[in-house]
């Protein structure tokens, strides 16, 4: 689901280039719900790293005679109805949720930066028809595109799978053992989620660099012999940085919000891994049983969520080079 | 809306504020695939249709035993073959037209015409020449038609118009790549390439000798292969293209009688030959069933069957009025004869509304024989999917039952045992695990039987499914009818449970033992064991919180009990169900919900020729095992048959059994005439509304609305 | 204005199509059909199903029949719901989304643009934080954990509202808020961007440099400007609630359209995928078009190319 942003930043002029970045960061650090935000995501990130590996339970272990229990000394989160501590299941599901978050932003930036870029650069007749393709797609219900995909290729069969531990071959003991396949759909739901939300990203890049590529500096470029790739990637982009930043932060939290609506649907994370997304479409089924497991991954998600968007609210009022000392 | 007293006895208001006295609500999960009885497969229109419609036969809502319905009384043949219902003659349409026998005869002939697409015509197959009829088999020729000995059509001897016949083979034929059997000794196999999955064209060119394949009566053809000539088998050969022209039919005399004694087999064997596809047509009185008059049926089936009556409480054998359904397909629209505006039922309710995916509601249906002793007016069928919201709306009151098609959450059941509104029964279905037993490893036995042991069933049923379900360790629910319980009782008393104690019950040492039988070494690491060299292993199950749990649970005991790592996979329902057809698959999630309360309808799924048996396993023993017990005219010995082929089937192992299952409800306690039963029917018409239930002292009167009624005893033919 | 809407409106027409082509070859190329169902039917049965629905042709004379029925707005019969026309699950269907979908961009709006405002107004105070923070609630908890909260309090406990479906106004608050909230992040927060580029703008200045009172400066001049954005998201905004609605009908029983964008894709029901994929576009195209040109009335900067 994509929001139309309609973002006018200015373009900052190319001789203050560097003093912008320096009086975005001033204000960026008096804008204290901001700082706040960032402090808390950077526990958060912490946690998420450390606690699975400090912790003294397993994610996956089940206790069929324990059941779910309430939070407790051995349990500091409680358990659910297989016996699995919750506290391991919602740091893990951190991880999960944010490089699910990271990952799939990431390869929204990179498709729709490069698209956009290229695009807004050559103008014309590749402009109308790389823009007619943003089109088409963003007409597209993505849920069916979700579904399809994820019918086509995410099989143990498939090409990509293939292709997966091929990737992850080198990196791990046995790349063979099937309990790598869930970690294997979930880079399916990155790929999938970043698949259909580079599009409003293409869209800002393309209206950027379109105001840009009038500026003298890229004529004195080309009439130096710079090639265009040089140009749309070493010239241009940084100088349209700010605003693909804003929008990377508040993509952020809107793919982790989609991968929790997916798990909600039975097609995002697959056991026995966890998200937030699921583990809280989950606790929303037992809550009025037992609570605890839905507390906790909803409020990791949501004090997440609420960071990112402020942090990205933060960066977009620290960029925007017309706030001026008031 | 739930304002009011809250009875703490209860789950949610006992109240029945803002509801008519008269009205039940119920929800019935989704939306029906058809209504049409004739159609529907699913339990979902089933529920309906078996409130607006009536068969010969009802069930008793308690004991579940055979009740009149349209049939006010029959008689039999001794050897269960033969039928004769005689109908009764105050049975009237909706419309007020009375219901005849032709109206059954009708339906069942439009469940076994092909063209209709009955989901269920495989019920039919019961009745002489159903299956023939149904898969093509059976035709009648249209003309006198020279019976000749070669595809040239040239000579022979001539038929009459009208005969029966059977048809062997259409040409042009092609063979498929199914392994040949082995060829008789005199009669050399056509050497073919091997040529796997593709099918190579075939000339037939002459008649070989009779023979059997795979356990069936079949016949040898003369053919020539690409270069090779010689004999295959009619198994290993069917129809190409789409317009056959030759056909090799056999002289069928194997017709209805109406009579206990078998038709006249003909003389000598039956002539064989070759007619012009253009020839044959399908003809419906081949088939065991004719309305000798308006209230008379006659019915004759293809072998002894212990278990008809109580078959013919399913709804494919309902009637349906050939006007009004034909009316429809002769406008374009066949689908619309459901709607509410046209549709016309014989059943104690009509439908009245029905609002898309939504609800629907029934009303009184004026016409029927027994409207003055009904005792609720009107049903308001919600269609709800989410668990969640279908128990909140039972909560406050908006529906006075959940359990019918869409059944209450495992992990609340534990919490509700305590309210006096929730009740458990056992269900007529059993859980299980298929194996694909072409795939490694579980082509091997012995690593069944290790899964099998290392499940600690009774922790799954108690600690996930939570439900009271019974720990299967064989496949047919011990309570079914039709004598099986009766035996299973009968032998546990005797302490010779068949199907209890060692190697059946939890024992994963003995599990290992097996595993390391089969060539897999099991080593103790620090964190338990570990199979050594043990391939890949997946289960496949269709996307559920259910199913999940208990994947997740097997996989666990897996790794605890045997070290191994197995993965999971779960897919819509329609893509498995295509995964299981094409063999994708090493074990998955399956089961099977008893179409009728006797052994058979879980037996005959593990027969060969079942189209329900994905496993690739096939024991001809057994199948013959289960014919023979079909057949026994002694009931008791029929069963000890049926037992012998269970006790076969657990011994390969080729599905894993979990648990047998049990039917969870909420019920308020206003609701009287309702009963658990194993079948999970629950029909409207016995039902009532206490409305003095919380003033009344001392035993509840649970009689249900009006006199289910009985049998008398069937006559003899 | 009069051509421009008809040259956008033509605009449509390459875009559905090339659209519909590619749902339709996607969906049927996905394995598993519409008729594989729990019990192993007979092939003869398959077979006769299918020859009824047209499915045994091949690929590309299906592709150009369904075009040609689509020229006469036929969109053909639902596969899952026999006899059912896919016009007319459509037509029970949409209703009552569009319905569901007005008041929540209503409420979402209302809501939505004084929380804005607030941010704007006293950027950098705990004012501007509280504010945003209510209207984030809609992007940082999922509606799947909000809804069943709500029936949790209000409907259960307090007894003001009924638990589900969709009969009286008092049905609709629930399921309207539920769906309102996410869009109303967005609102309030394009509002509040778009007036602070406003605020900061030099003919702001120049108007209180003239003295004119604070509060009518605002709102004058400020709130036009912070509308654009709002404006503009009005489209794609109205489309997502669509779409993203099917948790709420899910969630509360209503008959509305978002369930068959997962159902219909995993029942293989390609009639249905393919008619709420037009709708779907079209509405989004036709609100793209409606919402540009009242940009453009909005703002007398913005030419319509």
């Amino acid at each position: 689901m994509s929001e139309a942003v309609a973002d006018d930043v200015a373009v900052p002029e190319a001789e203050s280039g560097s003093s912008l970045w320096r009086d975005a960061w001033r204000r960026l650090k008096k804008n204290r719900a901001a700082v706040v935000s960032a402090v808390i995501l950077a526990m958060m990130i912490l946690g998420c790293v450390l606690v699975p590996v400090l912790g003294s339970h397993d994610y996956a272990s089940q206790d069929l005679a324990l059941g779910a229990t309430a939070p407790s000394g051995e349990h500091w989160m409680g358990t659910d109805p297989l016996g699995r501590d919750i506290m391991a299941r919602v740091f893990l599901g951190g991880r999960v949720s944010f490089a699910v978050g990271v990952i799939a932003t990431l390869v929204s930036f990179a498709i729709g930066v490069t698209w956009g870029g290229v695009a807004g650069y050559f103008g014309g007749r590749v402009d109308s028809a790389m823009m007619r393709v943003v089109d088409v797609l963003y007409t597209f219900p993505f849920l069916i595109l979700v579904i399809l995909l994820q019918v086509f290729f995410a099989n143990k069969d498939g090409t990509f799978h293939h292709l997966f531990q091929g990737i992850i071959g080198p990196l791990v003991e046995d790349a063979a053992d099937p309990s790598w396949f869930p970690v294997f759909q979930i880079c399916f739901v990155f790929a999938a989620l970043g698949g259909i939300s580079w599009l409003t990203m293409a869209r800002i890049v393309r209206g950027q660099v379109i105001a840009l590529r009038e500026q003298p500096f890229v004529e004195a470029a080309r009439s130096i012999g710079v090639g265009h790739a040089a140009i749309i990637f070493r010239h241009l982009l940084p100088n349209a940085l700010g605003p693909i930043i804003v929008y990377t932060t508040l993509t952020i939290p809107q793919i982790m919000l989609t991968e929790a609506f997916l798990s909600f649907l039975g097609m995002g994370t697959q056991e026995p891994l966890s998200s937030w997304g699921l583990l809280a479409a989950k606790g929303a089924e037992v809550m009025e049983l037992y609570p605890w497991m839905l507390v906790f991954p909803a409020v990791m998600l949501a004090l997440t969520l609420f960071c990112f968007n402020f942090l990205g609210d933060g960066l977009r009022d620290a960029l925007d080079p017309r706030i001026r000392k008031d | 809306m739930g304002c009011g007293e809250k009875d703490e006895r209860y789950y949610g208001t006992t109240s029945r504020h803002g509801r008519e006295p008269t009205t039940l609500y119920l929800n019935n999960g989704q939306e029906p695939e058809y209504i049409d009885p004739t159609l529907t497969s699913e339990s979902g229109g089933a529920f309906i249709v078996a409130q607006i419609f009536e068969g010969l036969v009802q069930q008793h809502p308690d004991t579940l035993a055979p009740i009149p319905g349209v049939a006010e009384r029959y008689d039999q043949s001794e050897d269960n073959r033969i039928f004769r219902f005689h109908l009764r003659h105050d049975a009237k349409w909706s419309d007020g037209r009375p219901v005849v026998a032709g109206d059954f005869l009708y339906a069942w002939h439009r469940a076994l015409t092909p063209a209709t697409g009955a989901r269920m015509a495989e019920l039919l197959y019961n009745l002489k020449n159903g299956r023939g009829f149904h898969q093509g088999k059976l035709k009648v020729l249209k003309e006198k038609t020279t019976l000749s000995p070669k595809p040239d059509l040239k000579g022979g001897d001539a038929l009459p118009a009208g005969q029966a016949v059977q048809v062997l083979l259409q040409l042009p034929a092609q063979t498929t790549s199914l392994p040949l059997p082995a060829p008789r000794k005199s009669i050399q196999a056509a050497e073919l390439k091997a040529r796997t999955g593709e099918p190579a064209a075939v000339e037939v060119v002459g008649l070989g000798p009779a023979g059997s394949c795979n356990g069936a009566d079949d016949r040898w053809f003369e053919v020539k292969v690409g270069g090779a000539q010689g004999f295959l088998p009619g198994c290993a050969l069917n129809e190409s293209g789409p317009k056959p022209t030759v056909a090799v039919v056999e002289r069928y005399t194997d017709l209805p009688t109406f009579e206990e004694t078998a038709a006249e087999p003909g003389e000598g064997k039956a002539p064989v030959g070759f007619v012009p596809a253009s020839q044959l047509e399908a003809d419906l009185s081949v088939v065991g069933v004719r309305a000798p008059d308006d209230h008379t049926l006659e019915v004759e089936l293809e072998k002894p069957t212990p278990f008809f009556l109580e078959l013919l409480a399913y709804t494919t054998f309902f009637p349906v009025r050939k006007d009004v359904i034909e009316r429809f397909a002769a406008e374009g629209r066949p689908d619309e004869w459901t709607r509410p505006d046209n549709i016309v039922s014989n059943g104690p309710y009509t439908l009245a509304e029905h609002k898309f995916r939504y609800e629907m509601t029934l009303a009184k249906n004026p016409h029927h024989y027994r409207a003055d002793e009904l005792k609720i007016d009107r049903v308001v069928v919600l269609e709800v999917g989410s668990y969640h919201a279908t128990m909140n709306l039972y909560k406050t009151g908006e529906i006075d039952y959940i359990g019918q098609n869409l059944s209450l959450p495992q992990e609340f059941l534990p919490r509700l045992g305590r309210f006096e509104d929730f009740q458990q029964s056992m269900y007529n279905a059993t859980y299980w695990y298929e194996f694909n037993v072409d795939q490694k490893p579980v082509d091997d036995p012995r690593v069944r039987h290790a899964l099998d042991l290392a499940v600690d069933k009774k922790a799954l049923v108690e600690r996930v499914t939570k439900g009271g379900q019974v720990p299967a360790t064989h496949f047919v629910p011990d309570f079914v009818g039709g004598g099986y319980a009766v035996q299973s009782e009968a032998e546990r008393k005797a302490g010779k449970g068949r199907f209890d104690g060692a190697g059946h019950d939890f024992d994963p040492a003995r599990g290992r033992a097996l595993l390391k039988g089969a060539g897999y070494e099991i080593v103790k690491d620090d964190d338990g064991w570990r199979a050594k060299g043990f391939p890949d292993l997946e289960i496949l199950y269709n996307t559920s919180e259910g199913h999940r749990a208990i994947a997740v649970a097997i996989q666990g005991m897996w790794k605890q009990h045997l070290g191994i790592s197995v993965t999971l996979r779960n897919e819509e329902w329609k893509v498995m169900i295509k995964n299981l057809r094409d063999g994708r698959f090493q074990i998955a999630r399956f089961g099977w919900v008893g179409d009728y309360n006797h052994p058979h309808s879980w037996l005959e799924t593990f027969a060969g020729y079942s189209g329900n048996n994905w496993t690739n396993w096939e024991d001809t023993r057994f199948d013959q095992l289960l014919a023979e017990a079909a057949a026994t005219k002694d009931p008791d010995l029929s069963m000890s048959r049926y037992r012998e082929a269970e006790a076969r089937l657990v011994e390969a192992m080729p599905r894993m059994p979990l648990y047998f299952y049990t039917k969870s409800s909420l019920i308020k306690p206003y609701v009287r005439g309702f009963y658990s039963n194993s079948a999970n029917r629950h029909n409207v018409c016995w039902m009532w509304i206490d409305s003095s239930f919380d003033r009344k002292r001392g035993p509840v009167d649970n009689r249900p609305a009006m006199d289910p009624g009985t049998f008398p005893p069937p006559g003899s033919i | 204005m009069g051509s421009y809407a008809l040259r956008r409106l033509l605009g449509l027409i390459p875009t559905l199509l090339l659209v519909v082509t590619l749902v339709f070859f996607l969906v049927r190329l996905a394995p598993g059909g519409p008729f594989d169902a729990e019990r192993a039917a007979p092939p003869e049965v398959i077979a006769a199903l299918e020859a009824k629905y047209n499915l045994d042709a091949p690929l590309g004379e299906q592709y150009f029949r369904f075009l040609g029925d689509l020229l006469k707005g036929d969109l053909g019969y639902s596969f899952k719901y026999p006899g059912r026309t896919v016009n007319e699950i459509i037509a029970l269907s949409l209703p009552v989304s569009m319905t569901l979908g007005f008041w929540a961009m209503i409420v979402a709006l209302t809501f939505g643009i004084p929380l804005g405002m607030i941010g704007a107004i006293r950027q950098n105070t705990w004012k501007d934080t509280t504010a945003m923070a209510v209207a984030m609630l809609g992007i940082s908890i999922p509606r799947f954990v909000l809804a069943p909260l709500l029936v949790l309090w209000l409907s259960l406990g307090l007894y003001l509202f009924p638990v589900a479906r969709w009969e009286t106004w008092r049905h609709m608050v629930l399921p309207v808020i539920c769906a309102a909230l996410p869009t109303m992040a967005y609102v309030a927060r394009l509002t509040r961007g778009g007036m602070l580029e406003v605020i900061h703008a030099d003919y702001i200045r120049t108007a209180r440099a003239k003295g004119l009172a604070e509060r009518q400066v605002v709102i004058r001049h400020a709130l036009r400007g912070g509308l654009l954005p709002v404006v503009s998201f009005l489209g794609p905004g109205f489309s997502a609630l669509l779409v993203g609605s099917l948790v709420i009908e899910q969630i509360f029983s209503i008959p509305g359209m978002g369930r068959y964008f997962v159902e219909a894709a995993q029942n293989r029901d390609y009639t249905i995928v393919m008619g709420v994929t037009l709708v779907y576009g079209t509405l989004l195209m036709v609100l793209n078009a409606v919402v540009d040109m009242a940009y453009a009335w909005l703002d007398p900067r913005v030419k319509l190319s």
